[in-house]
């Protein structure tokens, strides 16, 4: 199960967090993410891109300034994972149309709204492109 | 990525510059004065009333940001949970988002959430609908899930397709969260699995994957299901919309390969239903390695999971194998992670596959990456042998020495000592390789670590004295031990606690074995020591205790000592101080000191004897001359008229201080149960502990400063050859199992110094004529765990059963078996017959070619299911059993009273006594020899002992040998508390007095009379054992000149004396043995003149009065019966085995004791440990 997922930048500013498991609360998530991401950006680039932190699997991938960092128990299949945040910044692009970090910046609540539909309770609940994007457009029509 | 976003319209100016220069911000302070600024700001605008909702969005967008870098943006919860509100969906998701990401669990605006998600999941807006779904898997509190349950299980059934998918992931939040309250929607689940929709199918699984792991059995039925949805996936039958990489829906296999994993464990049926299906899934995806499909990898990685963890399939295992060397020598580190994490899955069922990976797995040892490198150990780990174990200790001790990261520093020491606990070649190799441990990371590793070492060197050459060559060996070791540590303490090094703490108990205790520093020396570096201001109080305090055994060794009382003792005489740390005085106290007393503290006597019992028999000659002289019995407090109050005081009273005791009492500080509690160093039960209870300590202060006893290790306490004996395990006779591998540790052992013997790099080469032999150098080491790394396994897995193919395999090769939880636990685990294996039991229908129904050899082999499996059977008969088996108790022997007078009030409490409902009473032969074998137990000038004691059915008879007779004639004698034989006297018979002339004692008005020189006093069992209380019980006697007699005389004299009586052999068939015993549920298991290692079944079964018998029901194997069986005993708690069921080590020397002999009654298994048990160790 993912117990978390962080996009962060470069500089550890947390761009996106979205917790599945209660164990983490609220106070102690910023120290953790921090934590988190410094062991990420101290891994080299050959490194493999799994590593345990305390109890937690990480498992993360770095496009351009952003990384996308997912803490998993035992039971998840690495690569598995790792494929799956390819599959989310490939939803993202398609979104976005050739996404950044800005895009994220400006479309909290969309970057969410993707990351939901791929994973609920920390399980991948959907991959299917077309499905995942099926709805967020809708939104903005509300606004005007 | 392009740079040239603009901004969505409905994010403000203001706001897109902000997140630009936070963003380009060039130090976390300038950020965080940026945000502060901000958050001053938002909170500011949002007090105002009349913003409009757009302003108000993008407020709360801006407090997500400013949340999520760390500020408290809490002011902004209430405007999200009201925005939810709105009517408006994307606002409603703004405040959703907001209230998921940064509400606490316990957030008081959770309640209002949940009411909004209940009126949202009303709505007939799909978008609305969706919201409200997500947020339930993110907010709903558990104890709100039955508001909203009714409503998501109608969405179950949306017509909208992402609905459905959304309603079931809400479903797997409540399984997660309350999962009684969906128990009964599994039938609906099972449709949501058979949905038109693979999304909404791919979104169940979850569900089943957690049922799964929860009760493999109830989701076995669904197996069939699952194999057709994987097959349908593989085949290709989704729509491409699924496809990943040039795989299809790479998701939802691995879900469904985790789901199979689970209900194809152990289970062969259920396993080859799958292995077609995984077969094809792994051959798919490995086709679309040549893509470069990272995602093939991942499914190809689960297949391999899955192939090891269902019931292995040789075909598959080998393709498995094949990829997992296909992982191995990627470039990618990512796949070699992979590689190194399926090898060490893979090694467990198919060893062979270390051998063909070897050299790639030194290579991984030395990766610069540590995260390769760590799996590489946890690999390593678990191939780790006899054979391997010095070289592989090195190369972890090594890695541990540079690795910085504790938490994996704290595993890695811990595999460490647990590979040295069992695997070490030898008793030196082992404490040097627990130092090291101990001096690289003292702090992180468990103190039971510290405590095993000492123990391991304090029994050397405890075990086989008569043993010279033997003994000067072990000696040597312990000169080695003491050598190690006094260099290491004289090196003045500064150590980690835990290895100070091993220093000064070992060097307190054997100092004198060191030639190399005086005594003097020695004690200056301990004041050292205890005046480092560094080490922690417990050090300090070992150190006092350890000063004081070595001044009671040496008699050498240095100034440096004294300055210390007077020093810390007035410390304020309670317990030194205690230590200090006693120090002081018992340098004034010596003979005092070396009772208290005699030399190298940790590991022998402390006997003790709670009646302070010893007192009794004292206390009856005492009375005869005048003097008044003992009343208890409370009595004495009572005869006053006054009321015993309340218990809770002032204390006037000292208070236990709250760190844990010491290791010196153990105390063996009467029961015998020996305290170890860190006896937590008596940290437990610091009220116990201080009331015994002050007893001790004021009786001027000292017993602090040596720890004395019960004899139940220690498996002791087998602890320094420790290869040798006991195996398990309930599992059904007897035959092939002792082979396994035996092999390496033997190659240690022959040869234990050498290299561990020559040593392991000569093992295993790969076929390569000529290896590499890194070959070599490679295989001198991984050699010798394929040789010790192998055997098991070809069995395994064989069909052998799973489950006790797996127990054996797996799991390193379990394999923590010590070298220590040899005790416990023989205990835990009999203290769940349930498990047992269910191998052995397991086994049944997997090996149907093996069970007659099973049988015969494993007679307590055979019993095992005969039990099973006999507990539900138990019940109707109700007769009463009077009879015994009835037929008493004819009775005086008062015998008839006594009989009465000690018929024990019976249990006549429970009488399986019945059946087996008829087997109970007339004869017993009586015992008749006479024991001279007391003489003076005038008088000479002698007993004899004999057995009868109910009782046991003491024929006392005093002779008179003196010359005159001697008056008034009166023999006082008050039975000790477990007995009572039911008759005693003498002389007609002679007579009794009130108190039962015969009376003899004269006796006349040269002639003796005797004295018959049937003894029979009244209670049997934990302690009290009858191994150590005496009849003290007293005879009490005036000379011809009227001097007043006394000789006191002493009956032993033990076990033995008490107990009859039970008749029974082993079909009786198998039944017993379920009903009786004290048990007591040892293992003794070497007992000298056992050297077969058969002559460790004689020996019992000859010690004890027990009935061989049969020997069978290596086991034998036996049951004994207290005498007189007229209820069936009264049995001791005994189970013997004999171990022979055909490579050496050694051997195991280990004794397994049931009864009804806690007292009684402890009685036979500490009785039989007695007499194998003599």
């Amino acid at each position: 199960m993912i117990l978390f997922f962080l996009i962060v930048n470069k500089l550890g500013q947390t761009r996106l967090a979205q917790y599945y498991s209660e164990q983490f609360s609220q106070e102690h998530r910023i120290a953790l993410e921090n934590e988190v991401t410094r062991s990420c950006l101290a891994r080299k680039e050959t490194d493999c891109s799994f590593f345990e932190f305390r109890e937690l699997k990480i498992i993360y991938r770095r496009y351009a300034s952003l990384f996308f960092i997912a803490a998993v128990d035992d039971d998840e299949n690495e690569m598995g994972i790792y494929e799956l945040i390819h599959c989310l910044v490939e939803a993202y692009d398609k979104h976005f149309k050739n996404v950044c970090e800005l895009d994220i910046m400006y479309n909290l609540d969309k970057a969410y709204m993707i990351l939901d539909e791929m994973i609920l309770n920390g399980v991948i609940v959907e991959t299917n492109r077309a499905n995942v994007l099926q709805n967020i457009s809708k939104f903005d029509s509300f606004v005007k | 990525m392009s740079v040239q976003s603009e901004p969505p319209n409905y994010i403000s100016k203001k706001f897109a510059n902000l997140l630009r220069r936070v963003g380009e911000s060039h130090s976390k302070l300038e950020e965080d004065r940026l945000l502060k600024n901000e958050v001053e700001k938002l909170k500011n605008s949002l007090q105002k009333t009349n913003i409009s909702k757009k302003q108000l969005n993008e407020y709360l967008i801006r407090s997500l940001f400013c949340g999520l870098l760390g500020h408290d943006v809490s002011f902004c919860f209430i405007h999200s949970a009201n925005i939810s509100q709105d009517e408006n969906v994307f606002f409603k998701s703004i405040g959703y988002l907001v209230s998921s990401t940064l509400y606490d669990k316990n957030s008081e605006f959770m309640l209002l959430m949940v009411n909004t998600i209940s009126k949202d999941l009303l709505s007939t807006n799909h978008l609305t609908l969706g919201l409200a779904l997500t947020a339930i898997t993110k907010l709903i509190p558990q104890d709100t899930i039955s508001a909203v349950l009714p409503q998501v299980e109608k969405l179950l059934d949306h017509e909208e397709i992402f609905i459905r998918r959304k309603a079931i992931s809400a479903m797997f939040t409540f399984l997660l969260k309350s999962p009684s309250i969906v128990s009964s929607l599994l039938p609906k689940f099972k449709k949501v699995l058979c949905d038109q929709d693979p999304s909404v199918m791919g979104a169940s699984l979850p569900i089943f994957y957690e049922l799964a792991k929860r009760d493999p059995v109830s989701q076995k039925e669904l197996i069939p299901s699952f194999v057709s949805i994987l097959k349908q996936i593989v085949e290709g039958k989704l729509s491409t919309q699924y496809d990943y990489h040039h795989i299809h829906a790479p998701w939802i296999q691995i879900k469904l390969l985790k789901i199979l994993s689970i209900l194809g464990k152990d289970d062969q049926k259920s396993s080859s239903e799958m292995y077609n299906i995984v077969f094809e899934a792994l051959k798919k995806a490995e086709g679309a390695f040549s893509t470069g499909s990272r995602v093939a990898y991942a499914v190809n990685y689960e297949c391999i999971l899955t192939i090891t963890k269902i019931y292995p399939e040789p075909t598959l295992l080998q393709s498995a194998a094949s990829i997992t060397r296909h992982f191995l020598t990627n470039q990618s580190k990512n796949l070699r992670y992979l590689g190194v994490k399926a090898l060490t899955e893979l090694v467990k069922v198919y060893p062979e596959s270390a051998i063909q990976n070897q050299v790639t797995i030194l290579e991984l040892l030395e990766d610069s990456d540590d995260s390769l490198k760590q799996k590489a150990f946890q690999l390593l780990y678990r191939i780790t042998t006899a054979a391997n174990v010095s070289l592989v200790t090195t190369k972890m001790l090594h890695y541990l020495q540079i690795q910085t990261n504790t938490t994996y520093k704290s595993e890695l020491a811990a595999q460490i000592t647990q590979l040295a606990e069992k695997f070490a070649p030898d008793t030196e190799w082992f404490i040097k390789t627990i130092n090291s441990v101990f001096e690289i990371c003292g702090d992180l590793v468990k103190r039971e670590t510290a405590h095993n070492l000492m123990k391991l060197i304090a029994e050397i050459g405890d075990d086989d004295d008569e043993d010279d060559d033997n003994e000067n060996s072990e000696s040597h070791l312990k000169k080695f031990a003491v050598d190690v540590y006094l260099n290491l303490l004289m090196s003045k090094a500064s150590l980690p606690d835990i290895l100070y703490q091993t220093i000064v108990w070992i060097v307190g205790e054997y100092s004198y074995l060191n030639e190399q520093y005086s005594t003097a020396d020695i004690l200056t570096a301990i004041c050292e020591l205890i005046e480092n201001p560094l080490i922690q109080r417990e050090t300090r305090n070992m150190g006092v205790t350890a000063m004081t055994k070595i001044v009671g060794q040496t008699k050498e009382y240095p100034e440096d000592v004294q300055e210390i003792v007077e020093k810390y005489s007035n410390s304020q740390d309670i317990e030194l101080q205690q230590r200090c005085l006693e120090l002081r106290a018992l340098v004034e007393n010596q003979d005092l000191l070396d009772d208290v503290l005699p030399p190298d006597s940790s590991c022998e019992d402390l006997e003790v004897d709670p009646d302070l028999s010893f007192l009794d000659t004292i206390v009856s002289a005492a009375l005869k001359s005048g003097a008044k019995p003992y009343v208890p407090l409370e009595n004495r109050l009572k005869l006053m008229g006054k009321t015993p005081p309340k218990e809770k009273a002032l204390r006037f005791e000292a208070y236990q201080l709250s760190t844990p009492k010491l290791a010196n500080s153990a105390i063996t509690s009467k029961t015998g149960k020996s305290t170890s160093i860190y006896d937590t039960e008596l940290l437990e209870r610091p009220e116990t502990f201080s009331t015994t300590q002050s007893a001790d202060v004021s009786l001027g006893i000292k017993v602090t400063g040596k720890q004395k290790w019960g004899p139940s306490g220690y498996t002791g004996k087998a602890q320094t050859d420790n290869q040798e395990k006991p195996q398990n006779q309930y599992t059904p591998t007897l035959p092939e199992t002792p082979q396994q540790p035996q092999q390496p052992q033997q190659s240690q013997q022959t040869e234990p110094q050498k290299t561990p790099n020559s040593k392991s080469k000569s093992k295993s032999k790969p076929k390569t004529k000529r290896m590499s150098k890194k070959e070599k080491e490679a295989a001198a790394l991984v050699g010798g765990f394929v040789s010790s396994t192998k055997k098991n897995i070809v069995s395994k193919l064989g069909g052998n059963s799973p489950k006790t395999k797996r127990n054996e090769i797996s799991t390193p939880k379990n394999e923590k078996k010590s070298l220590y636990s040899q005790e416990n685990e023989n205990l835990y294996q009999y203290e769940s017959p349930k498990q047992n039991l269910y191998q052995y229908g397991n086994q049944n129904q997997n090996q149907n070619q093996n069970q007659n050899q099973n049988q015969n082999q494993n007679l307590y499996g055979n019993q095992k299911k005969d039990s099973f059977l006999i507990d539900l008969d138990l019940q109707l088996n109700t007769q009463t059993n009077q009879d015994s108790s009835k037929k008493q022997k004819p009775k005086s007078l008062y015998t008839a009273n006594l009989m009465d009030s000690i018929e024990p409490q019976q249990q006549p409902s429970r009488s399986i006594l019945d059946s087996t009473q008829n087997f109970l032969t007339p004869t017993i074998p009586t015992q008749e020899k006479t024991e001279q137990i007391g003489s003076d000038r005038h008088l000479r004691i002698t007993f004899t002992k004999e057995q009868t059915e109910e009782e046991i008879v003491v024929t006392i007779t005093v002779a008179n040998t003196s010359s005159s004639t001697l008056q008034q004698v009166v023999v006082t034989l008050p039975p000790p508390d477990s007995l009572k006297k039911t008759t005693t018979t003498i002389p007609k002339a002679s007579s009794m007095d009130h108190n039962q004692n015969p009376h003899f008005a004269q006796v006349l020189p040269q002639s003796s009379v005797s004295i018959i006093a049937n003894l029979k069992i009244k209670k049997i209380s934990r302690g009290k054992l009858f191994s150590s019980t005496f009849i003290n006697g007293q005879v009490n007699y005036a000379t011809e000149s009227n001097a007043n005389q006394y000789l006191a004299f002493k009956i032993p009586l033990d076990l033995a004396d008490l107990t009859k052999p039970f008749e029974i068939t082993t079909d009786l015993f198998a039944k017993h043995w379920a009903t009786h549920n004290f048990e007591k298991t040892f293992s003794l290692m070497k007992v000298s003149n056992i050297n077969s079944i058969n002559q460790f079964t004689q020996l019992i018998i000859n010690t004890l009065h027990v009935h061989l029901i049969q020997i069978i194997g290596s086991e034998a069986i036996m049951a004994a019966v207290i005498i007189g005993a007229d209820s069936d708690s009264m049995i001791a069921l005994i189970h013997a085995k004999f171990l022979q080590n055909p490579n050496s020397n050694s051997s195991v002999v280990s004794l397994t004791v049931r009864t009804k009654n806690r007292a009684l298994t402890e009685n036979f048990a500490r009785f039989c440990q007695k007499f194998l160790k003599n």
